[in-house]
Order: structure tokens, then sequence, then C-alpha cells
């Protein structure tokens, strides 16, 4: 077995280098609470801009923690620029974000809300249609109060990371943390952490925790979900699709054969507009692995009733609406569609079993990158078995050869 | 059997004891089933030789069908609980070999057989009075003297299995051998639950764990019985039979181990590439099962044991067709190459593992009762205990040393990974065999031979030793060197022989070939 260990690092090497050398990348440069009077801002984070700039265009990320933490992408020119009125924001109108020049695509997500749910059945499931109080509660994300705790930013990538340790909604208090990173990559690679979801320069990746936090008293077996409200500037009139399939390979997530991609109708159809992917796998504890994962399922995704509302005071909706007339023609006019995840699987304990839950996902442009298998496994395999059958073909014509010439000798000693 | 042995070789010389037992089996005229020349005999002490194991078996697995149980009573860790199976398995490493050793060098095979049962028997009893005192260090030692015996015991099995039916139905009472562990170990898991609840309603906690222990000890008992029965039966055999026993031919030695061929060392590492993708892979296989293929946990359990119970049916029927073809090489590598197709399956398709799985077990149990019987044909008998012994240490060092590695791999690459690595493991698996194969065909050729064919060699090589015999007798000079012997490959015994009777000394009895020829018995 021993060549196994030798060959498994060189090949890592072979692979790394494989790897490194293709592909094309974008710079990153960040700014938090750009241009921002030290009245408002003053050492709390409310803002973050991220510009990945590419060869042959610019993607802007803003990252906005002001009410409802948001995110938007949005795909320029190289010469467009966006300013900020933190007048606009401190208020929470739709004049807070402009671009120069309209960008090419957008695409926005928006926490929107938080679910506890009671599950007594122990079904794993969340079962939206039912609103008694018995069985869910509503978590609005704006109560949660978003302190930075990380900001590391070099060309390549970046990562932005904020928690609330308390939520306070009248007389609704939890303490608990919940936690949210933000990267944004400008290379092409496998992430970190696990599940090691692919990221392509055109991709960030968001980390969502939920640790600790006190579930409520009345519920025996709290799971919990979230609502994404997702906002894309597509041109085609269409909803977003969700495609979840089956891989072969679970060499980055391990023991997790699907991979979900949240499509919105440009991206499905022509590559050209935003998407989400993720594994279906939260883990229950701050070490990542196998044994300590569970299952995120996700939902059909439906009409929002009322968009003004669910996208009021966000950034998201700005970057949308800022340049339009009236807010309620303008998103009338967009998509907006909103999906839930919900976090846990039958028998895995519920959430007070750790008190731990941590979902990622990658939002990009294009089409959602699909995963091959690593040339390790393709080596591997083509070593392993390539080699008994040359070893057979070779072993057969060696025996057929000596027992050709054997015959020759016995006709020999024979004379 | 031994009359038409004895026959053949009339015309040539019939040494004085084999003209007794000539004499004494055809004067012996007892019923088939006590007649130790009968198949009906045989059969009658195959019985007691699988129930040897069924002990040992049974009550390994004690503690994995009281997993829970055993946590919540004496508040265990589950790194604790570890601790059970691993001091059994990791003191195997070298205790199998030195038991083997110890089989073929001081007891003997009977007293060997009797001593390790008691072994397996005390290391229960410790284990059980562990339970009932609470003292979990004890069930740690208790565990331990368990394996000092567990191991070894199947070493003897293996021995005794050989001593019996080499050269009949050994590959099928290999298979059947296999089949009952799997019975006892799946006994044990349908028992034991039944058994701690109905004990449960007079014992409560580690009293209750310790008074079930106890209870699952008399399959020791059981066992014990066993192997004393055939010891006797055994030892009246030898006697009615004449067999030479081990104290009177060549005595192995520590340093015969260097001296084992080749083809022994390939068939540990077959025997180790080859089980670690099944075990571990089977250890690991029911979270592999739930997530890939979304099974349920009771579905995903039944597919992944599939193996088992499939091993359980099918090894001795396939046992009983290697008997009947030979070519042992040739079904083993017909094994690994279809066990490589099902990883194949299980690790690039999503096709229902049943499939996959069912053939599995199919390839395993062919593997299983091809391969263990090959070390009797390229061992002589007088060292197979430490043979069989040494394969075994070999498996068990690679099994425990490779479950560690795949759930490093599970952890960090994931299943296709592990399944690639499965894949090369088979791979080594497959390449070994070829070369067992050629190496084997450019020597005697003996491995994949049918049974017939083997059974002529024997004769052949017989014959052979006899005419050598002979021409030494003959006379001092040198004209008994022919340059046919000086091409003939010279053993240690008939250089021996040679000198011997150069120098004019008598030789021994038991140097006669016809006497060693115990060593390796004509093959049928």
């Amino acid at each position: 077995m021993a060549w196994i260990r030798v060959l498994i690092p060189s090949l890592w090497i072979v692979a790394y280098y494989c790897a490194t050398v293709k592909g094309w990348e974008r710079e990153i440069t960040s700014e938090l609470n750009p241009g921002c009077p030290d009245i408002l801002c003053n050492g709390t984070f409310r803002i973050a801009h991220i510009k990945a700039k590419g060869p042959n265009d610019t993607l802007h990320y803003v990252w906005d923690l002001t009410k409802k933490p948001s995110l938007l992408l949005a795909l320029t020119t190289h010469n467009a620029t966006v300013s900020f009125d933190w007048d606009c924001i401190g208020n929470g109108k739709e004049c807070s974000m402009s671009f120069s020049e309209k960008p090419l695509y957008r695409f926005g997500i928006v926490f929107n809300k938080m679910w506890e749910f009671n599950d007594v059945n122990d079904t794993g499931i969340f079962d939206q249609t039912n609103k008694s109080n018995s069985y869910v509660r509503v978590l609005n994300t704006e109560h949660f109060s978003w302190n930075r705790t990380v900001f590391d930013q070099d060309s390549r990538s970046v990562s932005i990371g904020v928690k609330s340790e308390k939520y306070v909604n009248g007389n609704t208090v939890k303490n608990g943390t919940v936690k949210l990173l933000v990267k944004g990559f400008g290379y092409l690679d496998h992430s970190e952490m696990l599940p090691h979801l692919l990221h392509t320069p055109n991709t960030s990746q968001v980390d969502f925790v939920i640790d600790g936090l006190t579930t409520e008293p009345s519920f025996s077996n709290s799971r919990f979900a979230l609502e994404l409200v997702l906002v894309g500037s597509d041109q085609t009139a269409s909803n977003i699709q969700i495609v979840e399939h089956q891989s072969l390979d679970d060499e980055h997530a391990p023991g997790v054969f699907t991979l979900v991609d949240v499509e919105t109708p440009d991206s499905a159809g022509s590559a050209k507009g935003g998407y989400l992917q993720w594994r279906p796998v939260a883990y229950i504890s701050s070490v990542r692995d196998v044994a300590n994962s569970t299952d995120a399922t996700i939902y059909s995704p439906q009409n929002v009733t009322n968009p003004v509302e669910d996208l009021k005071g966000t950034l998201v909706l700005s970057g949308f609406c800022s340049n339009d007339t009236g807010t309620e023609t303008c998103l009338n006019a967009t998509l907006v569609q909103a999906t839930a995840v919900s976090f846990g699987l039958k028998e895995d304990g519920f959430y007070k079993k750790t008190k731990y839950m941590a979902w990622t996902f990658t939002m990009g442009y294009g089409k959602p990158p699909d995963e091959d298998f690593s040339l390790l496994v393709i080596l591997v395999i083509s070593i392993g078995l390539g080699l008994p059958a040359l070893l057979i073909i070779v072993s057969g014509l060696v025996m057929l050869i000596r027992r050709v010439s054997r015959k020759k000798d016995d006709l020999f000693l024979g004379r | 059997m031994a009359n038409e042995e004895f026959s053949d070789k009339e015309n040539i010389i019939v040494p004085e004891d084999a003209r007794d037992e000539e004499t004494e089996l055809s004067e012996y005229t007892g019923h088939p089933c006590c007649n130790p020349s009968h198949a009906l005999h045989r059969f009658f002490a195959l019985i007691f030789m699988c129930l040897l194991g069924f002990g040992s078996y049974f009550c390994y697995d004690n503690p994995g069908a009281l997993q829970d149980n055993f946590i919540e009573d004496m508040k265990l860790t589950t790194s604790q609980f570890v601790y059970l199976y691993s001091w059994y398995s990791w003191p195997n490493v070298v205790l199998c070999f030195v038991g083997g050793f110890l089989i073929d060098r001081v007891f003997g095979i009977r007293l060997g057989t009797v001593i390790y049962a008691t072994f397996v028997l005390i290391g229960q009893i410790i284990f059980a009075l562990g339970g009932v005192l609470d003292a979990f260090w004890l069930m740690v030692v208790g565990r331990f003297v368990f394996g000092i015996g567990g191991e070894s015991l199947a070493v003897a099995q293996n021995s005794y299995a050989v001593l019996w039916f080499k050269g009949k139905e050994l590959n099928m009472v290999f298979g059947l051998q296999l089949s009952f562990a799997r019975v006892g170990s799946t006994v044990n898991f349908v028992v034991m639950e039944h058994l701690y609840k109905l004990v449960n309603k007079t014992y409560q906690g580690y009293m209750c764990t310790g008074v079930v222990l106890f209870i699952a000890a008399t399959t020791c008992v059981m066992s014990l019985i066993c192997g004393i029965i055939l010891g006797v039966m055994d030892r009246r055999a030898e006697r009615i039979l004449k067999r030479k026993t081990s104290e009177e031919g060549e005595v192995v030695h520590i340093t015969d181990v260097k001296d084992f061929p080749a083809i022994f060392w390939m068939v540990s590492i077959v025997c180790v590439a080859y089980y670690v993708a099944i075990f571990p892979f089977i250890a690991l296989g029911k979270v592999f099962f739930e997530r890939k293929f979304d099974f349920s946990p009771e579905n995903a359990n039944t597919v992944n044991s599939i193996v088992y119970i499939i091993s359980a049916v099918a090894s001795p029927l396939l046992g009983f067709v290697v008997d009947r073809v030979g070519k042992n090489v040739f079904w083993v590598f017909l094994s690994v190459l279809v066990s490589v197709g099902c990883h194949a399956l299980l690790a690039f398709t999503f096709l229902n593992p049943y499939i996959a799985m069912c053939i599995l077990g199919i390839a395993y149990s062919m593997l299983a009762s091809a391969l263990w019987p090959m070390v009797a044909l390229i061992i002589p008998e007088y060292q197979l205990g430490t043979a069989y012994g040494i394969a075994q240490s070999v498996q068990n060092l690679g099994l425990a040393v490779i479950s560690l590695v795949c759930g490093k791999i599970v952890d960090s690459s994931g299943y296709l990974l592990l399944e690639v690595f499965f894949l090369a493991c088979l791979c080594v698996a497959l390449i070994t065999t070829v070369v067992i194969w050629i190496l084997d065909s450019n020597t005697s050729g003996l491995l994949n031979m049918t049974p017939s064919q083997r059974e002529i060699y024997e004769r052949n090589r017989l014959a052979a030793e006899m005419l050598e015999r002979e021409k030494l007798m003959a006379s001092g000079s040198m004209s008994d060197i022919t340059p046919h012997d000086l091409l003939q490959p010279q053993s240690d015994f008939h250089i021996r022989n040679r000198y011997l009777s150069r120098i004019g000394a008598t030789l021994p009895s038991h140097y006669n070939v016809n006497a060693k020829g115990h060593a390796y018995r004509a093959l049928r």
C-alpha cells in the first residue's frame, strides 16, 4: 500500500499546478461604508462595496446591513461607477444608491426573514401553509443588531463577516449569535471551508450560522428556516428554476452527492443571469464533517405578494429602482420571487441537539459551474485499472512466447 | 482413500508401517459414522469444527449488539466503547502468528485448540465479571484475553479443516466455516437485544449487562466442549489411520518463515488488499447508501449486510464448486475482477446498489473459499499453523491500519475517493493474483490444476521421491548422480538423506519418504 501514500501527494502536486495554471481572474478591491460621514457611521458597519474588475467588465457586489441583510450583484462596463447617498440611506429611501450608467445585469438577494417552527412530528420539512402560532414564529431580520467581525482582503479575494448577538422586536428578545460571512472571489477554485463549494471569478459566497440562539420556550422541537427574496433584471419573463442534480463526486463535500442550482431565467437560458448554488447540507457543529451534518431543504420559489414591503430600505431596492419614477411600477416590471430553505433532517435531534446550524451558498453571474472529477481521481483510476490490464496483456504474451519456445526445445531434444 | 493410495505403490516399496496401516484399515469394520476414513465420520467432525468457532464469533460482537445499553449502563463514551474492539484486534496483529506457531511447535493441534478455546471462555468470563462489578478496565482485560484465544482459535480451526479435508472437500469446508462465522455473528445481533430485555426484568444497570454476558459465555463453553470432542476424535482417527503427527516428522522453526515460498506472501497480500475493500467498506457503507442513494436507514442497513447474508449461503456452495473444478488461482482472479466491477458500479453509477452488493457478496464468498485453501497447497502441513497465523496476522494488521485510513479519507475527501481507494486496493490484489498465476505456472502449476491433475501430480512426485530413495540405497558410487539429478532442485531433506546413506548410516524410520508423505498428502 506504500505506493499509494507516495502517489497521492505527488498527484496532488500535479493537480495543483494544473488547477492554478488555467483560467482568468478578476481583480478585487473593496471599501467599507464608502463616503460615509462620521456622524452616521462612526465605527459601525453599514455597507461594503466590492469591485471585481475583469478583462471585459466589472462586477459590483453591494453588501448592505442597514436594514435587512442584502447582497446586490451588478454587472457593468469598466467605466460605470456606483455612488451612495448617505442621507437617503439614513432615511431608507430608494435614492440611496445609483449607478452612473445602467448596469448590464442586476441580481439581488435579501435575507427577508427567519422562521422558527415546531416540528412536532419530526419530519424535517417546513410547512409554509401552516401559519398557526403554535407552529411557527417569524423573526424579521431587520431586528438583529449587526456588528462587523471580519474584514480581510487582498487582490484576489475579500471576506467580510458580521454577527448579531441579540434580536429585539417589541417583547420578543432572543439571545445567541447569528453570523453572516460574505466572501468575494476573483478566481476559480473550491472554497477552503466545507462544503468546499466551487467558485468562479463571477461568484461570491455567503456563509450563514445560527449559534446558540434561544428557542421559543413553548416549542419542543424547534427547527429554523430562512426566506430569501431574489430579485433579477432578467429579460425573459419566466420563473426562477430550481435544478437539483446528482453528482457522482462528493470529493469536495464528503457524503453529499447533490448540487442545488437556483437559476434565474436568463441564467438558465443564455447563461447571462444570476444564480445561487449550494450543496443541500447544513453543519450542526463548528467542526464541520460528515458526522456533524444535516439537510438543507429548498422549497419551490413563489411570487412575493408585497414586494415593496419586503424590499423596503434595502440597497437591493435602490439598485433596481433608484432611477425609476415609481417603486411599485419598477418592481412590477422586475422579477421578484421568494424561496425558503429549512435546516434539519428526520431524526437528527432538532436544533436543540447542538444549538448550531451553518449553511453555505454561492451567488454568481453566468451559468452555475459544474463539478468535474478531480485530476487525482482520474489518475488513480487510470493507473489502477490500466496497470493490471497492461500486466495481464504482457504476461499473456510472455506465456505464449514461452510455450512456443518450449515446444521448439522439445523438438530439439527429441532429435 | 488409503486403500487405493497404497495399492498403487505396492510395486515400488511399501514401508513397514504403511503395510500395518493397510491391514488395520481393512480390519476396521465399524459403522460408517465411526469409521475415520468414511465421509460420514468426517462430516460428523465438521459439525464440531464449525461449532468450535461459534462461541468466539458470537461473543465477539456482543458489544456491537448491545452498544447503546453498554454506553448507558457503564457510562462509557463512544471512544471508550471502541476500546472494547481495539483491545481485541490490535494485539492480534502479533498474537495470531504466535498462536499459529505454538500449535505447530509446542501444543499440537488438539491441545492447542482446547487451550485457545479455554482462553476464549476465560476472556468472556472476565469480560462479564467486569460488567457485574462495573469495572470497565476489567472488561478491557477480558476482551484482551478473549482476543488471545479468539483469533488463534480461528487458526486452529483452519488447521483442523486442512488436516481432515485436504484433497477432499477442503474448499467447501472453508466456505462452511466462513458461513458459520457469519451465522454466529448474526445470531448474536438477533438474540442479544431480546436477551437483554428479558434479563432487565430481574437485573438493572451494569448488573444486567454482566448477567447477559455471562449467559453469552455459555456459547464459549459449548465451543470448548466441541474442541475437546474434536481432540478425542482426532486422536482416535490418528491411531486408526496411523496418521503421523508433526512431533515425529519435521518440526517447524521460527526461521522457516523466511523460507516460505514467494507465493505464500503473495497470497497474504491478496488477502489484505482484497479484504480491505470488503470489511472497512461495510463498516462505512450504511451512511454511504443513505447519502448517495437516498436510502432509509433500515434499507441502507439491509443492503449493507447483504454481502454477509449472501456469503453465509453461497460460501459452502461455491466451495463445493471449487472442490470439483480446482483451478483456485483462476477463481481468485475472477472474484477480484468481479469485485472491481462491483465497486466501479457503486462509485460511478447511481444504479440500485442491491445489484452491485449481491454480486459483491458472491465474489467475496468465492474468494474466501478459493484463497484460503491455497495456503494448504503451498505450505507443508507441519508449518501450516504458522502459515495461517501469519496470513491472519498480516490481514489483521492491514485491516486495522486501513480502517483508520478509510475514516480519514471519508472525512477529508468523501466517498468517491474512498471508492477509488478501494478500487486501487483491488487492483493491487488483481496484479498480485496475476503474479501468483505466473509464478505458479512457471513452477509446478499446482495451484491452477484440476483435482485430477493434482492427484496425478502428487503421485508422480511421490514416485519420483521413491525413485531417488531407491537410487540412494543402491550404491555409494558417483554413478547415481545423473545430470538429471543435478538439474532437479535439491531439498535439505534429500541432501541429508544422500549424505546419511553415503556414510552408511541406517535411515531413521521417519526419514522414509513415504512417511514424509504426510506433509504433502495426496490431493483428490
